[in-house]
């Protein structure tokens, strides 16, 4: 049987029998959402984030191939990863410095503040690309730009890979009702932050 | 809490498949009807086509091969060790990490019994001349020896030096317990009766005849 169709339990077993493909398939199965959920966290954070989240990636994976039985399945394996990669996030940015923690408290209330000129100057130039990837490109960048990283990091989460309110919460180590509100507000700052990137796209263009 | 506001918060969850019953249905009938709903799940439907894209973009096998190199440089600790590579340093280093030692243990074993037996029997041969001593009768330790006395503590050395005098006694050991001294004189009886008038003299007395020396 290829290793692609083998679930994460099945892989993690045969990684710790000293199967090393099984890490390669679990890798390309799972690294990419890693990435994509480091990268979101680390974003604002003064660091270079695409090269922290291929550190904590590689991390993250390493970390698997030496203790594979880690994972007891008392959770789901995309909850359980996912923590494991947050954790290893949280640590790297604390390492580089504080700039996180003066971000982490945040008020979740506070709505962010207006974008700025400034921003909508590095958009990119809507006439090179059709509606729907101006539109998605809008939402990627409006995303990057919430001011707040927990609610970018919740509507990540909750994109990636079907979590639950209640998943994302144990992730995040915060409550569910917090979450909630972190995604509610996330997508109200992030539904503005578009309008006001189409006003300024349409009024350029338009 | 409001309740359109309480299913708001559960849309994400609907939208995930996480929302089962009667809340399921109100969300969807809302969805169907509330331009205000669409527009909320449209903004979830854009974050998740996002992410997809961000996620598209990626190679699946980025970084595999750093994980590799890792993996290559510290492997798991249940894997077998790693032959330790010559060391190079100081000399204690390279004597600690001889590995042959276990190829002459028997041969240092052999070498240490050996130096034990021939240890033990100079021993058993050598005469114990400390034992000897330390368990010899106070005669014997003594054996010229046939008076016993203890001079006054207000005594001068003159004094004691006249009284042995006058008793044709000398020392031959002393101070012992109870600082009494053991004297050897030619007439042990004449001897006594002059220690015992002298002043310097507190006490005097005759000592038990030793073995015969050897």
């Amino acid at each position: 049987m290829s290793k692609q169709n083998l679930g994460p339990g099945e892989l993690l077993a045969a990684m710790a029998g000293g199967d090393q493909r099984a890490l390669d398939a679990l890798y390309r199965e799972w690294s990419r959402k890693v990435r994509v959920f480091a990268h979101a966290r680390l974003l604002r954070c003064g660091l270079d984030a695409d090269a922290i989240a291929g550190e904590v990636t590689v991390d993250v994976f390493h970390d698997l191939w030496l203790d594979p039985l880690r994972y007891d399945g008392r959770v789901e394996f995309a909850s359980w990863l996912l923590t494991l990669a947050r954790n290893k996030t949280v640590d790297q940015i604390r390492r580089h410095g504080k700039r996180q923690a003066v971000e982490e408290t945040y008020d979740e209330d506070v709505e962010p503040a207006q974008a700025t000129d400034t921003d909508a100057d590095t958009a990119p130039d809507p006439l090179a690309l059709q509606e729907h990837a101006q539109r998605r490109s809008a939402v990627q960048r409006c995303l990057q730009r919430l001011r707040n990283p927990l609610q970018r990091e919740s509507l990540t989460l909750w994109a990636l890979e079907d979590l639950s309110v209640l998943d994302i919460a144990r992730i995040q180590g915060a409550p569910e009702g917090t979450v909630k509100t972190r995604l509610f507000h996330g997508r109200l700052n992030l539904r503005q932050c578009m309008e006001r990137w189409f006003d300024q796209e349409g009024g350029r263009h338009g | 809490m409001d309740e359109r506001q309480r299913l708001l918060e559960r849309l994400p969850d609907y939208l995930n498949g996480h929302v089962a019953g009667e809340d399921a249905r109100r969300i969807a009938a809302l969805l169907d009807s509330d331009a205000a709903w669409q527009a909320q799940a449209a903004v979830l439907a854009d974050v998740r086509a996002a992410v997809g894209a961000q996620m598209a973009a990626m190679d699946s096998e980025a970084g595999l091969d750093a994980l590799h190199r890792r993996i290559a440089a510290a492997p798991r600790r249940s894997s077998a060790p790693r032959p330790t590579p010559a060391p190079h340093g100081a000399w204690w280093r390279r004597i600690l990490a001889i590995r042959l030692m276990p190829a002459f243990a028997p041969a240092a074993m052999a070498a240490l019994a050996g130096i034990c037996v021939v240890q033990g029997w100079m021993l058993h041969r050598a005469p114990d001349t400390g034992v000897a001593w330390r368990e010899a009768p106070f005669s014997v330790a003594a054996p010229a020896a046939n008076l016993q006395v203890r001079f006054a503590a207000g005594a001068s050395l003159a004094d004691v030096e006249d009284a042995l005098f006058r008793a044709h006694a000398r020392i031959v050991a002393g101070p012992q317990g109870g600082q009494r001294y053991l004297l050897q004189a030619d007439d042990p009886v004449g001897a006594l009766a002059q220690l015992r008038a002298s002043a310097a003299v507190v006490e005097a007395g005759a000592l038990a005849a030793g073995p015969p020396p050897p």
